[in-house]
């Protein structure tokens, strides 16, 4: 089967004999969350070495982005993790009005949170319903997309898409929010409030689910730190570590909310940051509707071409998945000379394969569920 | 003993989960019958673009200036333009979009100095080959393009003449706004 | 704060190992502040780096990010640029190594003007010290960190397979986003253009003919 790819067979491990049967598992496979090939290599359902294979979904973003200009990359950004695509297009209009020193009003940055923190919700709201179809509960996955349904139609009405907003400008953001904007936030705030304890019961404390994730695929600080895990994972083994609160960006400094982290650092634990980040999601939302000031959306004076100065600049935010950083390098032209793209699930994913060595087959699906990896993102 | 706890513990816990669905049993469908029900579009909704159509002056006011065409990510838009007889400034003979490529980004709408580009609020198009989403958006416009021009004509040649100085009527300088 | 107090921990942990003779090259106090999002910027040499990696793993900080920038046309170098940074506080170190280029320039010629603007001779005259003397030659390889930083290999095989550059010393080197056959590295600047397709007139055309070797 390998050979046909042009590829090296795997070499048999030393000591495993012929007893070693490999898998591929994807990229056509229907819990592999995009196009993800994991070759494993088996000793009955033991998971002697796993190997994600990627690639297959790469478009080409960073070189796209050295052939346009600074503005035309902004469609790009949104369709490097199609989940959180608002905290990227945004994240990328961060970072290019701090390499171009321009002011963002205040109106505008309250509307950037408020609507990030939307995406961040319906982010884990599709993994959670997603998690749980992978681990066979249907159910879960019908209310959370629900719950979902919600934030896209809220997220529509401003920006006018539901996945791939572009809402983000240099300076500000593309549409004013109105009063039934703030009406319906608050609203479906309140209804996610009252949904949670519903997922409790249907699913924190369910039995069988709470067999499956408990003490299993841990990732433990160690193994965060030498593979760069950020995000819910990296919180779930007890490091606080989320960049709103380590480089606030924006507003987010003024705001209260809590980092969830949690010790145990097995699925059950992410599982449990998620929902807790949800919660704190909600809050900041609360917060930043309260604060809402009125004023322009933009900066007054709009320019049309967009030159940095010659230098670099790394600018990171917390996504869903974790720390998104970007690092552009201009060079005095309109067209950046790099634009590099750090992805979380990039940096989780390469941890998956240590996490997978010596767990059983069964657990694969649960155990990529959990790290809530996207694809497109890893491959860019 | 505690084996017993376990397994009644378990079952309360599905039982639990069971209630939050029979909860939901009771509630009203959310989903929507797609062909038979329409969806309600949002006034932001993105879709094509589209030329407006300025009522001040019967049809659009694209000057064929090229930026929209510079701007776009996609590459996907096409114009081309003349210089309407008598008049000082371009106008677009050509104008195609494809959409199988637009990336529905709104650059080229932000980036028109005659606000002349709008979002359509088609989404049910669907077709077999690409090439069928190459849109002629000057279309809705081909009709009355000979009178416009002709309007045009007069408009500039009454505005030319500096004892006519009526309001300022001239087709090639319509009200700017979406 | 608590938060505070670890940070200095592991800062202070990273000066006691930095301080144990390291190597860590001219500072380039030009990129760094808040408005690029660098606490520390240096320029060193290649033998120092895995040395230095492993006095980050040990401070307790992670990779953050290494990319390569393609500066051949104006300098005639590859630069790898790392990034470590702190979980438990915010302390972004910036260093950059540079290579020999991993094949010879094919596009076009840097004109005198655009030299003096590109990025990197901007900033080497900002640099507090001498930066890296133009008449030793520049090295080839990179070593790899795999050892220090697991984290390292994807990233180094990411930087092989976009750019050519090798990284001695990595227990598999091959290609990570790009098919196992593919015979070009395409972020290199002069393998060409990809939208060249769609955008008449924009510039040579896509792939390894357009863009010389690519
Ligand atoms: S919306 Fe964006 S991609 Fe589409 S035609 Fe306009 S500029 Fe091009
Ligand atoms: S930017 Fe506006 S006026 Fe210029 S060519 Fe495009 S549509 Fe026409």
């Amino acid at each position: 089967m390998a050979e046909i790819w042009g590829e090296p067979a795997p070499q048999p491990l030393a000591g495993n004999g012929d007893d070693t049967y490999y898998l591929n598992m994807g990229p056509q496979h229907p819990s592999m969350h995009g196009v993800l090939r994991l070759l494993l290599h088996l000793r009955g359902e033991e998971i002697l070495e796993a190997e994600p294979v990627i690639g297959y979904a790469h478009r080409a973003h960073e070189k796209m982005a050295e052939n346009r200009n600074y503005l035309m990359f902004l469609p790009n950004s949104s369709r490097v993790d199609y989940l959180s695509g608002m905290i990227y297009n945004l994240a990328y209009c961060q970072a290019m009005e701090r390499l171009l020193g321009i002011e963002v009003p205040e109106r505008a940055e309250h509307i950037r949170v408020i609507v990030s923190e939307l995406n961040r919700i319906s982010s884990h709201l599709l993994w959670f319903g997603t998690f749980l179809l992978d681990l066979g509960g249907v159910t879960p996955f019908l209310y959370a997309f629900d719950d979902r349904e919600e934030i896209l139609t809220i997220l529509e009405r401003v920006t006018g898409s539901r996945l791939t907003y572009s809402y983000g400008r240099f300076g500000g953001v593309t549409q004013d929010v109105d009063a039934l904007f703030v009406e319906q936030t608050l609203a479906f705030v309140a209804r996610l409030r009252g949904r949670m304890p519903d997922y409790h019961a249907l699913v924190s404390d369910n039995v069988i689910f709470r067999h499956r994730c408990e003490g299993v695929g841990l990732i433990d600080q160690a193994t965060a730190l030498r593979y760069g895990v950020t995000g819910p994972c990296l919180r779930a083994c007890g490091v606080p570590y989320d960049l709103r609160r380590a480089e606030p960006y924006g507003i987010y400094s003024r705001f209260d909310f809590e980092v969830p982290t949690q010790p145990a650092g097995d699925i059950f634990a992410r599982y449990l940051v998620r929902l807790a980040e949800m919660e704190q999601s909600c809050r900041i939302i609360e917060q930043a509707v309260a604060a809402l000031p009125a004023g322009p959306i933009m900066p007054e004076k709009q320019k049309k071409r967009f030159k940095p100065e010659v230098g670099e600049s790394y600018f990171a935010v917390e996504s869903a998945r974790g720390h998104f950083g970007i690092y552009i390098v201009s060079d005095g032209s309109e067209l950046p000379l790099r634009l590099k793209l750090r992805t979380p699930s990039f940096a989780n994913l390469s941890a998956v394969a240590a996490v997978l060595k010596g767990t059983m087959i069964a657990d694969t699906v649960a155990i990529l569920g959990s790290v809530d990896v996207v694809l497109p993102e890893v491959d860019r | 003993m505690s084996v017993l706890v376990r397994l009644l513990r378990g079952i309360w816990s599905l039982m639990l989960g069971l209630g939050v669905t029979l909860k939901n049993l009771f509630r009203r469908p959310v989903t929507q019958t797609y062909p038979h029900q329409k969806p309600e579009l949002s006034a932001a909704f993105r879709s094509a673009i589209a030329l407006v159509n300025f009522p001040a002056s019967g049809s659009h006011d694209c000057v064929a200036c090229m930026q929209c065409v510079n701007i776009c990510p996609s590459f996907c838009i096409k114009v081309e333009g003349d210089k309407p007889e008598g008049l000082k400034r371009k106008r677009a003979t050509v104008f195609e979009v494809d959409y199988a490529l637009c990336s529905l980004c709104g650059l080229c709408i932000d980036v028109c100095p005659t606000n002349t580009l709008k979002y359509s609020k088609t989404y049910d198009d669907v077709g077999y080959r690409r090439d069928q989403f190459v849109y002629d958006l000057l279309t809705p416009f081909r009709a009355g393009e000979a009178a416009w021009r002709e309007r045009a004509r007069v408009a500039a040649v009454e505005a030319a003449q500096p004892a006519s100085a009526g309001p300022a009527a001239a087709a090639g300088e319509p009200e700017v706004g979406r | 704060m608590a938060e505070g107090a670890v940070a200095s921990e592991h800062a202070q942990r990273l000066r006691a190992e930095l301080e144990a003779g390291l190597d860590l090259g001219p500072r380039w106090s030009a990129l760094e502040g808040a408005s690029s999002g660098f606490a520390r910027c240096h320029a060193v040499s290649v033998e120092a780096l895995p040395r230095l990696a492993g006095a980050f793993a040990r401070a307790g900080y992670f990779l953050e990010l290494l990319t390569c920038l393609d500066l051949r046309q104006h300098e005639g170098r590859m630069r790898l640029v790392y990034t470590f940074n702190c979980f438990a506080a915010l302390d972004r170190w910036r260093l950059h190594v540079d290579l020999a280029p991993t094949r010879p320039w094919s596009g076009p010629a840097a004109k005198p003007a655009r030299a003096k603007k590109g990025a990197a001779a901007a900033l080497d005259a900002a640099t507090d010290a001498a930066a890296a003397p133009a008449a030793a030659p520049l090295p080839v390889e990179a070593p790899s960190l795999v050892a220090s930083f697991p984290a390292a290999d994807w990233l180094e095989r990411e930087v092989f397979d976009m750019f050519g550059v090798r990284f001695a010393g990595h227990p598999q080197l091959k290609r990570l986003l790009l098919p196992e056959d593919a015979d070009f590295h395409p972020l290199l600047k002069d393998f060409g253009r990809m939208d060249a397709v769609a955008a008449p007139g924009a510039g040579p055309a896509m792939g390894p003919g357009g863009g010389a070797d690519g």
